[in-house]
Order: C-alpha cells, then sequence, then structure tokens
C-alpha cells in the first residue's frame, strides 16, 4: 500500500483591480487540480498573493512530488511577489539546509559541479505560463526580441532555482497572446494532455 | 596677517568663478549626457550588507562623474517615488543596475520596482506606445513598440556562482548557458521598451573572494569600452 502521491499547486497571479483580476490563471489552476484529484493525488495549494508562511512552505515543498508554478508573465517574468515568495521560501530551505546542503562544490576543486548541493532529487517543477507575447515571438532567431529563444529559456530565472536544489524540471505549458489572437479554451482543453504526458501518468 | 589673506581669498574666488563660468559654458555646448545608476541590493543583516555591490556603484558614479556625466541615482532599498523613477529614466542616456544574485536573479525589490516603474510607463505610454504588433500582422515584430530607442541599458552583477559553470555543456546548472542568458529577463524589459541592451559586467564566486579587486579594478575599463567613451 503505497501512499498518495502529493503536489503542489502554487498560484502567483497579482490582481491588478479592472485589468488583471485573475480569472485566467485561476482557470488553469483549476485545471491542475482537477486532474491531480482525478488521478488520486493529494493537492497542496498557495495562493502568493493571499499571504504564506515560509516555513510552511518549506514543508510543502518537501512533502511534494510535483510542485507547479501558475503565473502570468508580468515583465518577463513573474509578478514580484513571487521573487518574495521565492527570497523567503528558498532562503528558510538553505538556512535550514532543508533544500539543499550547499551549492555542490567541493574545496577541491571551486569550478565544478555548480549547483549539485540540492537534496530534492525525484522531484519534479513544471511552471504554467499565461503572456501577452504570441507564440510566434518564441524560437525563431529573426524576432527582435527574444531572437530564437524558447519560453523554456526566458522562464529560466525561475526554473533554476529549482534544479539548484536537485529538483527534475519538466517541460512548461504555455497559453500565448491571451489579449488578441490566443486560443484560450483551446489551452485550457489541452492542458491536462500536457499534464498527462509530461509527468508520465496513466 | 589679516591684510594678506584678504586678497590672496579675493583672488581665489576670482579664479573659481571664472573657472566654473567656463564649465558651464562648455557643458551647455556639448549637451551633457546624464546617467541614471540603480542599485537593487537588498540587506540581509549579517549575511549581506551591501558593501560589494555599493562599490561597485561607486566605481560607475565616480567614473561616469569623470566623463562629465551628469549622475542620477536610485536606491531601490531606500524607496523611491514611481512618476520620479520614469522621469529619471526618460532623462537618461544610460542606464545601469547594480545588483546582487538572489536566487538566480535580482533581489525581489527589483522586480516591485520594475513591475510599478514599467507598469506606470506603459499606462502614460511614455516607455512605450504598445507591443509593436501591427493589426495587419500581428505575428509579427513583438517587441518593437518601444519609445526609448538610442539609450543603452548595463547590467552589473555579483554572483555566487563560478565563472566557470556558465558557457560550458558539462556544467550541471546551466547547461551551456551565459550568465546573460541566466539574466535576460532583465534585460528584456529594456529592449521591450526600445533600449540597446550590452553585455553585462560579471563578478562572480563573491565569497570565495579570489578577483573582487581585479574585477572593482577593471570595471571603468569596461564601462569605457562598451559605451564607446
Amino acid at each position: 500500500m503505497t501512499s498518495a502521491k502529493k503536489v503542489l499547486l502554487i498560484n502567483t497571479h497579482l490582481t491588478y483591480p479592472n485589468w488583471s483580476e485573475g480569472l485566467l490563471n485561476d482557470s488553469f489552476n483549476q485545471k491542475a487540480k482537477d486532474f491531480f484529484i482525478e488521478k488520486g493525488f493529494e493537492v497542496l495549494e498557495t495562493k502568493v498573493e493571499n499571504g504564506y508562511d515560509a516555513n510552511e512552505e518549506v514543508e510543502k515543498h518537501i512533502e511534494a512530488d510535483i510542485i507547479i508554478l501558475q503565473t502570468p508573465i508580468n515583465w518577463f517574468g513573474a509578478p514580484w511577489i513571487y521573487k518574495k515568495y521565492v527570497d523567503e521560501v528558498f532562503n528558510s530551505g538553505l538556512q535550514s539546509a532543508k533544500f539543499l546542503s550547499g551549492d555542490g562544490r567541493t574545496r577541491d576543486d571551486l569550478t565544478k559541479q555548480y549547483g549539485t548541493g540540492g537534496k530534492m532529487e525525484g522531484k519534479k517543477f513544471m511552471v504554467c505560463a499565461t503572456w501577452n507575447a504570441p507564440k510566434a515571438s518564441f524560437g525563431d532567431p529573426s524576432q527582435t526580441l527574444f531572437e530564437g529563444r524558447s519560453t523554456a529559456d526566458v522562464l529560466i530565472q525561475i526554473t533554476s532555482n529549482y534544479r539548484f536544489c536537485g529538483v527534475e524540471i519538466v517541460q512548461d505549458y504555455n497559453c500565448f497572446d491571451i489579449f488578441k489572437d490566443g486560443d484560450i479554451a483551446g489551452d485550457l482543453k489541452n492542458y491536462p494532455n500536457h499534464l498527462q504526458e509530461a509527468f508520465d501518468i496513466d | 596677517m589679516k591684510y594678506k589673506i584678504f586678497p590672496t581669498l579675493i583672488i581665489l574666488l576670482l579664479v573659481f568663478s571664472v573657472k566654473i563660468n567656463a564649465q558651464t559654458t562648455l557643458i551647455e555646448f556639448s549637451k551633457k549626457k546624464t546617467v541614471l545608476l540603480i542599485n537593487a541590493h537588498l540587506t540581509y543583516p549579517g549575511l549581506s550588507e551591501g558593501k560589494l555591490n555599493n562599490a561597485f556603484h561607486a566605481k560607475a558614479k565616480e567614473f561616469f562623474l569623470s566623463q562629465n556625466f551628469n549622475v542620477l541615482e536610485t536606491k531601490i532599498e531606500d524607496s523611491y517615488h514611481v512618476d520620479e523613477e520614469v522621469e529619471k529614466h526618460l532623462k537618461a542616456d544610460i542606464v545601469v543596475l547594480q545588483t546582487p544574485v538572489n536566487w538566480e536573479n535580482t533581489p525581489w525589490i527589483y522586480k516591485k520596482y520594475v513591475d510599478e516603474v514599467f507598469t506606470s510607463a506603459m499606462k502614460s505610454q511614455k516607455f512605450l506606445s504598445g507591443d509593436g504588433r501591427s493589426e495587419t500582422n500581428p505575428s509579427k515584430e513583438y517587441g518593437t513598440g518601444g519609445k526609448m530607442q538610442g539609450k543603452l541599458f548595463l547590467l552589473s552583477a555579483t554572483w555566487n556562482a563560478p565563472e566557470e559553470s556558465f558557457n560550458n555543456a558539462k556544467q550541471p546548472l546551466w547547461k551551456g548557458k551565459s550568465a546573460d542568458d541566466a539574466l535576460f529577463n532583465i534585460g528584456a524589459n529594456y529592449s521591450f521598451i526600445g533600449y540597446t541592451v550590452l553585455p553585462g559586467y560579471f563578478c562572480y564566486d563573491v565569497f570565495h573572494n579570489t578577483h573582487i579587486k581585479e574585477d572593482l579594478e577593471n570595471y571603468p575599463k569596461y564601462l569605457k569600452k562598451v559605451f564607446g567613451l
């Protein structure tokens, strides 16, 4: 008898009244929640905007097998409340040595293995992001802004923290061009398929 | 004695006022350039007091003053006024961000600064007129709606990560990415509004303190080269 697997769903939408109320990010978060409950997971949740306790968040991360960040893209990153969350939670996990034991380097050779001191091996992390940017602006060297970069390249600012702690990074899921020509309904509909494939769940 | 000091003082004053006048004329003639120096360090008492970032910031300030720039400064931790920050960006020809790397990016107070300042300037259309896409071809030219063309942005960052962890596909964390790739999101905001983003200046492995002194010494040379001064 194995105990139920756990997923931590972090929603880091920041409300801008009458402009960005968070309905879209709530919808994706809910889709993920429904999917994992259906698959027999225990679901832990954090809505960053509603407040949190850094030490509790560390414990949730330790309990969870899978962590998913639901975020809007504000100025090419998560809203600032998310970086505050990361600085607080990861600092706590660093100081208590619960997330990592160090940066992985040995005294003999300070040039090697930087980023292998994590204690979170076996866990998986995924970002689900909503963008104003259109899909066509990624992966195309002729595009002015991203110059051929992928969404994963732009989201490295977020995923690298998890990799630093030993967590495996899973292919991100993105809803593009949400103010103009995006296919929001289609992206919501396909989200469970992506989760099933990305996490290799039956 | 008193009688001797008095004339000397008068002569000194005269000399100085002539000098000041000459300088002012020169400045007006060459349209003095402006640089905005932003310091995003966040203090963690006993762990990170900000001395290293202050040292780089001071080096940059000294350099730009020696090049006869008008220097504007913002220390985010000491608070700021959003509208004033927008105006400082409009005035400045060059923006230099000095930041420590905390959890693979800037301290959170910097992202708060960006969300507030850039959102304000987007709504007032002072930094950009839109995302650059046209109605006729919405898949093209995303990120070309900026109004800040001709301005330059430079990032100067201090890392715990060693230099060897970058640009090497065998390294476990960055897997071949550069330090500029890791911090791409910061420059992207400036590109999006029309700036030219220059390759960053990086001081690595700061807790082992093997080349901080050289990195500080070489910083003005880098500034001179990268800005073509």
